[in-house]
């Protein structure tokens, strides 16, 4: 990867994006989701948020936790990484050499038993947007992994497609940007883009909405 | 942008079906290279089908995703049938769906080459990919280590928003009966990978096809 010498993102995002969305919002994008396959779960905050994650996920499970600021935010990255409760993904990838050993790394990413991570906007129809810099969540979350569960802010609720484009550009990408500058010295970049308008498998993925800020 | 409804008339709209010129190629295979997606031009099918075999060495592990381009090409049977390849497609089809769902996503999910095409390309060097399950998605969006795709110059478009309608137009009435005679059922537009950069040098290659090939 290229390092770059500016620590410092010149982008500046545009905070409509973090207002949270009404009760009326949050009613129909469930409605929206549980008709596209996808099961959704509302909850108050990031502790419960956590408490319904650790239910969906058998002990001993093979588990990826993404790197994402939800995650961190209501503290179950560390739980499924650190606790030894797990199979977990994550630390196993972090131990092996990305140069000499990046096709191990590629395959234990790209199809764990379960995912868990966030997407960048859902729709007020029930679709949702997840935008990578290299695509690496985006491997598991459309085939690989055989459960994703997903832990989404409700200020990530969006009109429509339109909208949910512009709150990845104006919004997420900008945090994003300065987040990765900060810790690698790198910038960051809309790679890729996945656009899941419906689920085919039934119970594979699961929303938990978050009526709080959440992430970015 | 891109409207879903059930009772959409199936009828494609055979404007996506003209091929690009060799101006709008050039530009389109140049934008794909800024974006670090490597871009081979061929002039027909014949010659696309010798480029992607310099691209996949013999015993390499393939996965191929359906495609009406790689059928037409010849590209499917060479791949899973000649023998010379560790070809995964007839490893999954030879499966239990109900008993090896784990053995099936495990093998799909990271292949060392994924091969297939596309539903449209913009001029500025974005790519397009629908999917009923997904299963092409993961090798492409990061599952697999190598990616081919071949596409014919039918499917360059202006821009994101002409890809959505290419795709909604054109590509889902075809597939739609297309699946509906091989497996009488009907297709979804269920998943969709917009790819504008790949950082991984030398990851993708794309062979642009001068000749209407596929959907």
């Amino acid at each position: 990867m290229l390092i770059q010498t500016n620590t410092v993102s010149e982008l500046v995002p545009n905070r409509e994006f973090a207002r949270p969305a009404t009760g009326k919002q949050i009613e129909s994008v469930v409605e929206a989701l549980e008709a596209n396959n996808i099961h959704v779960i509302v909850v108050e905050n990031g502790e419960e948020a956590k408490a319904q994650v650790l239910k969906l996920v058998p002990q001993g499970a093979e588990v990826y936790a993404n790197v994402s600021a939800t995650l961190e935010a209501i503290g179950i990255k560390d739980e499924i990484d650190k606790s030894g409760h797990y199979d977990a993904v994550h630390p196993k990838v972090l131990s092996l050499d990305r140069m000499t050993q990046a096709d191990d790394i590629r395959i234990l990413r790209s199809r764990p038993t379960y995912i868990i991570g966030s997407v960048h906007a859902i729709t007020e129809d029930g679709r949702m947007l997840t935008a990578s810099n290299g695509g690496s969540q985006l491997a598991p979350y459309s085939y690989g992994a055989k459960k994703v569960i997903l832990v989404v802010g409700t200020q990530k609720i969006v009109k429509d497609l339109n909208e949910g484009f512009r709150r990845i550009e104006e919004y997420s990408y900008p945090l994003e940007d300065a987040r990765l500058r900060t810790t690698l010295g790198a910038p960051s970049a809309i790679g890729k883009v996945l656009v899941v308008n419906h689920e085919i498998l039934p119970g594979r993925t699961t929303v938990i909405l978050v009526k709080e800020e959440l992430g970015y | 942008m891109l409207s879903m409804e059930k009772d959409s008339v199936l009828t494609p709209n055979e404007e996506f079906a003209i091929p690009a010129n060799d101006e709008q190629i050039e530009r389109t295979a140049k934008a794909l290279e800024a974006n670090g997606i490597h871009t081979l031009i061929a002039e027909n099918g014949e010659e696309a089908k010798r480029l992607f075999f310099g691209l996949i060495p013999e015993g390499a592990e393939v996965f191929l995703g359906a495609s009406v381009t790689l059928e037409k090409l010849g590209i499917k049977d060479e791949i899973d049938k000649s023998g010379k390849y560790d070809a995964l497609r007839p490893r999954i089809f030879a499966m239990n769906r109900e008993t090896q769902g784990r053995e099936i996503r495990k093998l799909g999910g990271a292949p060392d080459y994924a091969a297939g095409s596309v539903h449209a390309v913009t001029e500025d060097g974005h790519v397009l990919i629908a999917s009923k399950t997904g299963s092409q998605l993961g090798p492409y969006a990061s599952g697999a280590g190598q990616i081919v795709w071949v596409v014919g110059a039918q499917k360059l478009v202006k821009n994101i928003d002409e890809g959505f309608r290419r795709i909604q137009e054109y590509c889902y009435p075809l597939e739609d009966a297309h699946m509906h005679e091989l497996y009488n059922m009907s297709t979804e537009l269920n998943k969709i990978l917009i790819v504008n950069r790949e950082f991984r040098p030398n990851r993708i290659t794309m062979i642009i096809v001068k000749e209407v090939i596929g959907f």
